[in-house]
């Protein structure tokens, strides 16, 4: 409810409405044409009663309409959201298959040459921006070397699963390189903590081979943490997910919502932050109820 | 730290909304195999790259953006159209005669049917009328109606306008929005959802469209021209940014783009893949005053800028020395635009000693500019010209809304940068600019009225005769410059990349490619 | 004592005195930088580095250097300032959270953790783009980020705290709240809240990077590094100097304050052997 009202007030209390952002489009509305629009629009009536009429309509459903295209706010929120969800699980898919072996490869030798290197190139990850990232790679991959496309989206509908992997290629990497980071941080401070203790020791007393103990200990008790750690990440990947539709001009949740700000479109702009924060809530939740499935220690009371 | 997620956990709030996206996902994913495009028989397939915002509405009633209008002119005929030379030709009105100044009679084409099969009549075009005039349907377009009296179909195939005083311009309307008919059947059944699934009787239909993407238009079979469209399918790919519609040339993806950058013009122009066409459009960077407002109220302080500042220089810099430098707001070669006038010269020395005669004493002045990458460079330079000069600017970039509440409302600022994208009559681009109550004039809604403007806009838009209006408006360029009302700093070129074996592009004034034309070698 | 831990971490020193630095150039850029940042040279547009321009010029022929230098003082600023700001409010709400409990705690939370559900950037942005793009707003967006956090990292730690022997043992003997969060609290958490707004600094140059990227954050003539990417961009084929040392800058800004947070963090932590 909370989240509700923050993303109502965010776009409300701002200067420059709406029925001024379809004037200054269209450079020809009288006044009194701009006066209709403002009361058609309900801009007349106190914030109040548009927040309660907002939220009421937000029960069933019904988000409103763009003020400027008049689509309805869910229909262009769903049209975007297969590439925002597209862009967002192959970036987790892809810090896990990256993360994870080189989490284990570092925390199985601390303190190795290939565990400094990782940290090295760690803090490096954590450190960039993900837009200047994203420019590096579009020109080293796509401009220099000409292996990938530099831009764009095609659906797997349209012309196959490969080429929608081509061109999403680059944008997981640079979506999911902070992440990759932060995954290889969990895993190899799980991996170091668990390599010292009994029963690993036993395991290997016992004459297993270690990449069978390692397989079968050190995976399970690491994957806890990496399932909070993603789960909590999500607010971040959506962050990070409308600069890198941005800059590889995919059409997205990120783009939409731009250029709703940008064109002051409150509906389309309250629909995309609210979803937002819904999507953060529900992967934080998701991620809870893993936990307590994966990790018998962990009651809810 | 777990406790506090559990909080969550337990508010059945949570649990609807994401159950809800869960379910939203789900059905996003299903329902896109819809999406799916059919293959064409003839496969004559054009990609162009557009660069233009996504949120969009092509209903041409009720956009609101100068950019929809590339899809618009496809969807949509016209009753009047343009012809390369800015003269009015026949489209969906066959003909059209003035039995009296104040009376249009429209005569209707026979046998045109608008895309969802229902017939293109006399009573169609009076329902797209009266829905432009309805105040209920808050038309975009509706003040070009401001004057009509009425409207009225005499028979199946003819409609009379009356209009409450002469109007030169007002047949241009019906090149424009005002003149895109749109199908009543289509409008009744789709409501608001007609701007997605816009029904015209143009040469090409809709078919799909994904915002943020790409739009594809496919050939309407029952055109009235035989000979258009000449290619079956168009798809417009939609960029937010020259760059990547820059790199969708260089890999190949795209055969036409109207705006290349000036940065890229060299490439292209090398390119062997590609022409490189430069022709003027009436789009123009015009900087604008408020003229009520001390320090521009004062004529020696605006020669001074219109001397200050070297627009040869900004061409250059900002736009590869691709378009004209500005004199008129319609640029050279357009029929109001005297041919032998030249541009204010670049004088710093007279810039100065003009300054020195006006009011002005140092302060900083405010200087609003459209938030787009080439408006704001340009700002930028203007700064650095005037402030060689001695004259203090500070950049403000300000998207449209906030300019309408803050610098045309003559609240704040001084002057503006800004891009006008143009229209076809003069009448109406000087009266929005500099006329009485027009809409660009600041302070709205009056704006700074000039009895010799007024007259000259008065004599240019009463008669219909060419050289008359010519001769009002060469003498409107004249006072205007030198009051120096406002400062056309240049004229933009198309800057079109064509594909080699890409036929049929017409560089029209207006600046908006007419699609129909395309077809490929 | 601890500036010796200090100097045995190794980074700490390092990062630490490169992020001084940074500072340095920053602070002192108009001493430093050999042309005005504003300057356009028109007849050197995107010159590759020379001796007169030592990293390059961009599109309107600016020299790069100086705008590193001037921009630098910017995006330090915005990132500084909010952190600052994020932490005045967050540490109070924080600290009376925990030491409350009970329903107020609950509330306080709700709230805290509603705000932290909105993406960061998505939040900054909207906020600084929507209200109009300014040094201020930049700031009281990303401020606006960060106080959520620094509110829950401060009752994580009070909590903590809390329940140490010596703050029981003031409770027992009728110590009043105040005197329990100012003398017992507050300079307990003081070097955890001090690593975790070190770490925030970088995350804030980050923040505020993209937001200018995205074109609601400082507007030009002004620089920033995000806004000195966002003019290069265009130009990575041609001139690919323009986008990469802001790049690098922003970078190097918050490797520095992330190593030196680290580091810090080592030093206040007895378990760590130095």
């Amino acid at each position: 409810m909370l989240v509700t009202l923050a993303a109502f007030m965010l776009v409300t209390l701002l200067p420059g409405d709406a029925v001024s952002a379809l004037f200054a489009a269209a450079e020809g509305l009288d006044q009194n044409v701009e006066e209709s629009l403002r009361l058609q629009f309900g801009l007349d009536r106190p914030l109040a009663v548009r927040y309660a009429q907002w939220v009421g309509r937000l029960a069933v459903g019904d988000l409103g309409r763009s003020l400027l295209s008049r689509q309805p706010v869910l229909e262009s929120i769903l049209a975007r959201m297969p590439v925002t969800l597209i862009l967002t699980a192959g970036a987790i898919l892809l810090s896990i298959v990256i993360g994870i072996p080189l989490g284990l490869l570092a925390g199985m030798r601390p303190n190795s040459r290939a565990d400094r290197l990782l940290s090295a190139v760690a803090a490096l990850g954590v450190a960039t921006p993900n837009f200047w990232l994203g420019i590096l790679l579009v020109f080293v991959f796509a401009q220099s070397l000409g292996w990938l496309p530099s831009f764009g989206y095609r659906s797997p509908v349209e012309g196959g699963f490969w080429l929608m992997v081509q061109h999403m290629l680059l944008p997981w990497l640079t979506l999911s390189a902070a992440r990759i980071v932060e995954v290889v941080r969990q895993v190899r401070s799980g991996t170091v903590e668990i390599m010292t203790q009994d029963f690993i020791r036993t395991a290997r007393a016992k004459g297993l081979s270690e990449r069978l103990v390692i397989w079968r200990h050190a995976l399970k008790n690491v994957l806890v943490p990496v399932i909070t750690v993603t789960g909590l990440a999500v607010g971040h990947l959506l962050s990070g997910a409308v600069v890198v539709e941005v800059i590889f001009l995919l059409p997205g949740m990120g783009t939409l919502v731009v250029e709703a700000v940008l064109l002051r479109d409150f509906p389309i702009t309250q629909g995309v932050v609210l979803m937002g924060a819904v999507a953060t809530i529900g992967a934080s939740l998701i991620a809870d109820a893993l936990y307590g499935l994966l990790d018998p220690r962990v009651h809810y009371d | 730290m777990t406790g506090q997620r559990t909080g969550w956990l337990r508010s059945g709030w949570s649990v609807l909304t994401c159950g809800a996206v869960a379910a939203a996902m789900f059905m996003t994913v299903t329902l896109s195999p819809l999406a799916a495009q059919p293959a064409t028989t003839r496969p004559v397939h054009i990609r162009i790259a557009a660069v233009e915002p996504n949120i969009r509405n092509y209903d041409p009633h009720k956009g609101f953006s100068g950019l929809e209008h590339r899809v618009l002119y496809a969807v949509f005929d016209q009753l009047v159209r343009f012809d390369v030379a800015g003269n009015f030709v026949p489209g969906l009105a066959e003909g059209w005669e003035w039995p009296d100044a104040r009376t249009l009679i429209l005569t209707l084409r026979q046998g045109v049917k608008f895309h969802d099969g229902t017939p293109f009549n006399a009573e169609a075009v009076v329902f797209n009328f009266r829905r432009i005039m309805n105040p209920a349907e808050q038309s975009i377009v509706r003040g070009e109606w401001a004057g009509v009296e009425s409207v009225e179909a005499i028979g199946e195939h003819r409609v009379r306008i009356a209009l409450r005083e002469p109007s030169a311009a007002f047949l241009a309307a019906l090149t424009d929005r005002s003149g895109m008919m749109v199908s009543p059947t289509a409008v009744r059944q789709l409501g608001e959802e007609f701007g997605h699934r816009p029904v015209g009787a143009g040469p090409f239909m809709l078919q799909s469209w994904v915002p943020g993407s790409h739009a594809t238009l496919v050939r309407n079979p029952d055109f009235w021209e035989k000979d258009f469209p000449r290619a079956d399918r168009i798809t417009i790919s939609q960029f937010r940014a020259d760059e990547p519609a820059v790199r969708g040339l260089k890999s190949g993806s795209v055969d036409f783009m109207q705006g290349v950058p000036g940065k890229d013009v060299e490439w292209v122009r090398a390119s062997r893949n590609f022409d490189f066409i430069d022709r003027p459009t009436v789009s123009a960077l015009v900087l604008s005053f408020n003229l009520m407002k001390a320090p521009a109220d004062d004529v020696h302080f605006r020669r001074a800028i219109q001397a200050a500042i070297d627009r040869r220089a900004i061409l250059n810099v900002v736009y590869g020395g691709i378009g004209q430098t500005g004199y008129s707001l319609l640029p050279k070669g357009f029929w109001s635009v005297d041919p032998v006038m030249l541009a204010p010269a670049y004088d710093p020395a007279r810039a100065r000693q003009l300054l020195s005669q006006s009011k002005y004493r140092g302060e900083k002045i405010g200087l609003v500019a459209s938030p787009d990458d080439r408006i704001v460079k340009s700002a930028q330079m203007v700064q650095q010209f005037l402030g060689d000069v001695g004259i203090q600017a500070e950049i403000t970039p300000l998207p449209g809304p906030e300019q309408l509440a803050r610098f045309f409302s003559g609240r704040e600022f001084n002057a503006r940068i800004g891009g006008w994208s143009g229209r076809p009559d003069p009448h109406i681009n000087y009266f929005a600019v500099i006329g009485c109550g027009g809409s660009f004039n600041v302070p709205r809604p009056r704006g700074y009225c000039d009895p010799k403007i007024e007259e000259l806009l008065q004599q240019g838009s009463t008669t219909r005769d060419r050289t008359l209006r010519q001769k009002a408006y060469y003498a409107l360029d004249l006072y205007l410059n030198d009051q120096a009302m406002f400062v056309t700093l240049l004229h933009e070129s198309w800057a079109v990349a064509a594909r080699k074996n890409l036929v049929g592009f017409q560089p029209y004034l207006f600046g908006k490619p007419i699609y129909k034309e395309f077809g490929l070698k | 004592m601890l500036w010796r831990r200090f100097f045995r971490t190794r980074t700490g020193p390092i990062f630490g005195g490169l992020l001084v630095l940074i500072i340095a150039g920053a602070v002192l850029a108009p001493q430093l930088a050999s042309h005005s940042p504003v300057r356009q040279y028109l007849d050197h547009t995107l010159s590759p580095p020379s001796a007169r321009f030592p990293l390059g010029t961009d599109d309107l022929g600016r020299d790069l250097l100086s705008r590193l230098l001037y921009g630098g003082r910017i995006t330090l600023l915005a990132a500084f300032v909010s952190v600052g700001v994020a932490t005045a409010v967050g540490l109070p709400v924080g600290m009376v959270s925990g030491v409350a409990g009970g329903r107020a705690d609950v509330w306080i939370m709700h709230a805290v953790n509603a705000l932290l559900s909105f993406p960061s950037v998505l939040l900054a942005f909207a906020i600084s783009a929507l209200i109009g793009p300014s040094l201020t707003v930049v700031v009281l967006a990303i401020s606006i980020v960060f106080a959520p956090r620094m509110a829950r990292f401060a009752r994580g730690q009070t909590l903590v705290v809390r329940e140490a022997p010596f703050v029981e043992a003031a409770r027992a003997v009728g110590a009043s709240q105040q005197r329990l969060i100012f003398r017992h609290i507050l300079p307990n958490i003081t070097a955890p809240m001090l690593v975790e707004a070190s770490l925030g600094v970088g995350y804030a140059a980050l923040i505020e990077a993209s937001i200018s990227f995205l074109g609601a954050g400082i507007q030009p003539p002004r620089s920033s590094w995000g806004l000195m990417i966002k003019e290069g961009f265009g130009y990575m084929d041609s001139a690919p100097w323009v986008a990469i040392a802001p790049g690098a800058a922003i970078l190097l800004l918050t490797l520095c304050a992330n190593l030196l947070g680290d580091a810090v963090r080592d030093v206040f932590d007895p378990r760590v052997r130095l």
